[in-house]
């Protein structure tokens, strides 16, 4: 029994056809006829594979687009990274200043924090239950 | 302005920094709310990095592994 699994389209065919042609026994007879056919349909299916072009992925257009995709993953992180840098300069100047300036607000926005911790547990916990 | 606050501040603003950063990439890396973790990482420590490591990475300390 061949493999079924094969990549190759045409001797998957093949491979039907010549299962379904094959005689049984109370066939004996046709068998030369059968093997007849067995072989024209193997030459016209290798006729066809001479025919259909072959995509062939050549190695280095698809290592330069590898190149490319990380070089743009790179560039996303560095632009990321550099807004999160600024973004996080301003908060951490702010709450320099609120610590010195303000220390009532600065409590309130560690109790704020701190009350978050439930509520994202229970939040990420309900959406996953959901999302199942 | 005392020289007490001054040193409190200027030793926990890299712990922040630190803890936000780490949060900020990994949550990227799993695309799992990296603005979110990053900015909470920004304001207090340590609560967003253990409820990260509760919530996101599964951290389960008190669970034996299997085997």
């Amino acid at each position: 029994m061949t493999d079924r699994r094969s990549t190759d389209p045409h001797r998957e065919i093949r491979d039907i056809a010549e299962e379904e042609v094959r005689p049984e026994p109370a066939d004996a007879g046709d068998a030369a006829e059968e093997a007849e056919t067995v072989r024209l349909l193997r030459g016209a299916l290798d006729r066809l594979d001479t025919l259909a072009p072959v995509f062939e992925p050549e190695l280095h257009r698809l290592e330069a687009r590898l190149e490319e995709h990380a070089a743009f993953l790179r560039r996303r992180l560095i632009r990321d990274l550099a807004l999160f840098l600024t973004v996080a300069s301003i908060v951490l100047s702010g709450l320099a200043a609120v610590i010195l300036k303000v220390p009532a607000v600065f409590l309130l926005l560690q109790a704020a924090a701190l009350a978050a911790a439930p509520v994202f547990i229970i939040g990420f916990y309900r959406k996953k239950v959901n999302s199942r | 302005m005392t020289r007490e606050e001054l040193y409190v501040v200027l030793a926990v603003i890299p712990v922040l920094l630190a803890q936000s950063l780490y949060l900020f990439l990994d949550a990227r890396k799993r695309e799992h709310y990296p603005w979110l973790w990053g900015l909470w990482g920004l304001i207090q420590a340590p609560v967003p990095l253990l409820v990260y490591l509760l919530v996101v990475r599964k951290v389960r300390p008190w669970r034996r592994k299997p085997g």
